[in-house]
Formats: structure tokens, sequence, C-alpha cells
């Protein structure tokens, strides 16, 4: 999809690669998932995410950067499951996160309310 | 628990091991991205599918899943666009062909384990030619230090023969020069047997230049020593060439007396066989000369050159 020669698909797919992480980070802090089930939580985002495979090396990379740790779970209906969970690292990165997400979105709601002002 | 054929079973293992390959490549860890992928996939695909898993079940769910390349790439088409040398098509070459190929356009580049043999590779032609060239140079360099050794052993050498050939003429130059300053009758002990003479008293008679009392001709010191012939073994002479500056392994002591043989120093290493020395022509008894009975008394320290 392209607008007047800017490709929005590329920029959409910029925007979600930070806000997925965001999400991630505000799911776990609810509480250990495991991995399916965080993907099917974030796929009812809509718009959020386009290829549920992509969930996994996000995760992957986030808990080899110490925000997050897994912990192996036998299931009744198959093999073990791995589920995920915050560290201190990562609860701390979340509130970093949420701040800095609440600003700029007050800065970007407030960035469209002059432009719709102006349309006016 | 459901169950597979065997064609999505290879399916679903080729999607991992392309999975894996790229995952790799991009640095993250590969055996956990692609275990917890089987495991959605499985989830995914079972509850989908029921009892039997067919490959169209699992393409419907790799749909939903994203291509290996997507999933690698993450959210962000730019790194995509750096795998462009990363997704390997690993599908069908596990399978030996006979395996399903996954619908989706792939790239076809070097798998990562190609990469990293052509790296190993290069390495070991990395290395040995850095052995070769350092053996090359150290054959080169070693090859110059010792020319560059035996030319300085040969020069120096030339140089030793240069000089003692020149003291040897010198001093058969003196006998020949003491046989003529007889002539004039030098009888300092006037018992009526005419004597040698020193080496000024032959410069004085005109019979030798005054290099020999002056300098150093080609760095010898020349002196001799005259026994009288009221003397005890006289009348005689002895000449001596001795270096200036005398250096190990370097030119040795030269003598001569008046039978014209010739002596030189054996404490040096040099091979005496350097130098050919001539002997003079001895001076005629009939000159009225006395003759030494025997070679001079140090003879046995130094080596009689015949």
């Amino acid at each position: 999809m392209a607008a007047n020669g800017m490709d929005i698909d590329n920029w959409t797919t910029q925007l979600r690669k930070g806000l997925l992480e965001l999400c991630i980070v505000n799911l776990l802090a609810q509480g250990q998932m495991y991995g399916y089930d965080l993907v099917k939580r974030l796929a009812e985002i809509r718009g959020l995410v386009v290829t549920e495979g992509t969930i996994y090396p996000l995760l992957s990379r986030l808990r080899r950067a110490g925000l997050l740790e897994t912990r192996l779970e036998e299931s009744s209906s198959g093999p073990a499951r791995k589920y995920y969970h915050l560290t201190s690292a990562g609860r701390d990165a979340r509130e970093t996160m949420n701040r800095y997400w609440a600003e700029l979105l007050r800065g970007v709601e407030a960035l469209q309310k002059e432009g719709e002002d102006g349309d006016e | 628990m459901s169950e597979w054929t065997s064609e999505a079973e290879e399916y679903l293992k080729g999607y991992l091991h392309q999975l894996g390959a790229l995952a790799r490549h991009q640095g993250d860890d590969a055996e956990e991205i692609v275990s917890e992928l089987r495991a959605h996939i499985t989830q995914e695909v079972e509850g989908d599918a029921g009892a039997l898993v067919t490959v169209e079940h699992l393409r419907r769910t790799l749909a939903a899943v994203g291509t290996p390349e997507e999933i690698v790439a993450g959210e962000t088409p730019v790194a995509g666009a750096s795998l462009a040398g990363a997704s390997a098509s690993v599908l069908g070459e596990d399978t030996g062909g006979s395996g399903p190929v996954l619908q989706t356009p792939r790239r076809v580049v070097s798998p990562p384990d190609a990469a990293s043999s052509a790296s190993s590779g290069c390495r070991i032609l990395a290395i040995t030619l850095a052995f070769i060239t350092v053996g090359l140079v150290v054959f080169v360099v070693g090859g110059l230090v010792w020319l560059g050794c035996f030319q300085y052993r040969q020069i120096q050498q030339a140089s030793i023969i240069a000089h003692e050939k020149s003291a040897v003429k010198l001093l058969k130059d003196i006998a020949n020069a003491q046989r003529e300053f007889r002539q004039t009758k030098h009888d300092p002990d006037q018992d009526g047997i005419t004597d040698y003479g020193d080496l000024m008293k032959l410069v004085e008679a005109g019979l030798l230049p005054d290099m020999y009392v002056n300098s150093t001709p080609m760095g010898y010191v020349y002196s001799c020593s005259v026994v009288l012939s009221s003397e005890k073994d006289g009348p005689a002479f002895r000449a001596t060439a001795m270096p200036a500056n005398p250096i190990p392994n370097g030119p040795r002591i030269y003598h001569i007396d008046q039978t014209g043989n010739i002596w030189v120093e054996p404490s040096t290493a040099v091979p005496p066989a350097a130098v050919e020395v001539e002997v003079v022509q001895p001076v005629s008894a009939t000159d009225g000369v006395k003759q030494p009975s025997r070679s001079p008394s140090d003879a046995d320290e130094a080596q009689y050159i015949p």
C-alpha cells in the first residue's frame, strides 16, 4: 500500500515492531503465560500481529536481553510447555517503556487534534 | 494428539529446518525459536485438522504463522532485506527432493553452513599463505645473511692473504738488501768478517726505502736484529714482519734470516697454506758469510716454511 510515494506498509510494520515489545511486557505483567496463548492474545489486537511466528524470535531476544525468563511445565495434552514471565529488569523496562509511550501518545494525539482543527 | 501424514511431517520438518538456518544466521537462538514454533504450529494445526493432519492443513496454519523469512526478519522489512544473503532454500534438499516445497517465494543463496565452511577454508588458506610467506622471507633473509657472511669471510681472507704476501715480499727485499749491504765491507767488530746491518743502516745505505722504519707498509711493522761475526753463531740477522694491529685470525708474524728461509708464527688459526711462501736464494757461503749451524733458536715456537 502506497500513499503519494510513501510506503504505508513499511511504516506500519516499523510501528508494530516497537509496539509488539511494549505489548509483550505488558501482557506478561499480568502473570506468566504460555507462548501459544501469548501469541493468540496479541493477535486479538487488530493490526498488531500480521504473522504470528514473528512473536517467537521477539520472545527469544527479550529473554536473552534479561527481560524475560522461561519455565517448562508438564502438560497433560502434549509435550512440556514453556511459560514466559517478566524478570525484575523486565518490570523496570516495562515502566520506562510505558512512560515513554504515554508521553509520545499525548504528543501525537495533540498533533492529531491540531490537524483536525486545521481541517475544519 | 492427531496423526500426521508423512508429507505433512516432511513439510513441517523442511519448514523448521529453513527457519532454524535463518535464525542461526541472524544470531538468534535457533533451537529455542524452532522449538517454540513447532509447539505453536502443532497446537494450531491439530486444533484445525482434527484426527489427521495433512499438508493442506499445515499450509493454512503456516499462512498465519508466516514464512521463515518473515518470522526471522520480524516486523521490520528493512531487516528482512538484510537477510537477502541468508534465506537459504533448505526445503526439498533434506527430503531428497521427494518432500513438499513451500509455496512461498524464497531467495536461493548459499546456506549459512556453506558460508561457515567457506570462511573456515579461507582461514586455512590464509594461514597456509602466511606460513609460505614467512618461510620464503626466512629463506631469503637467511640466504642473504649466509651469503653476506660468506662474502665477508672471503673478503677478509683475501685481505689477509694480500697483507701476508706483501710482508713476505718485503722480508725477501730485506734479505736481498742485507746481501748487498755486506758488499760494503761493513765490519763494526773489525774481525775481518763483514757483518749485516739493522734496518736503519740499510735505509741509510740506500738499499731499502725509509718506509721500513717510519711507516707500516700493508699493516706490518718491520724490525731486524743482527748477530755480529765475532759473536756466537754470527754473522747473522733475523728480520721480522709483525702486524701493527694484531687481531684474532688476522695476519701472522713472519721472519726471515740470512739463509733466506722464512718462518711464520703458528699462533693464529689461519692455515699456513693461505700464503705460498717462496724461499729466497740463500746467501752464498762464498761471500764469506758464516752460515748458522741451525735455524733460529726459537724455531721450536715457529713453523718453518721451506
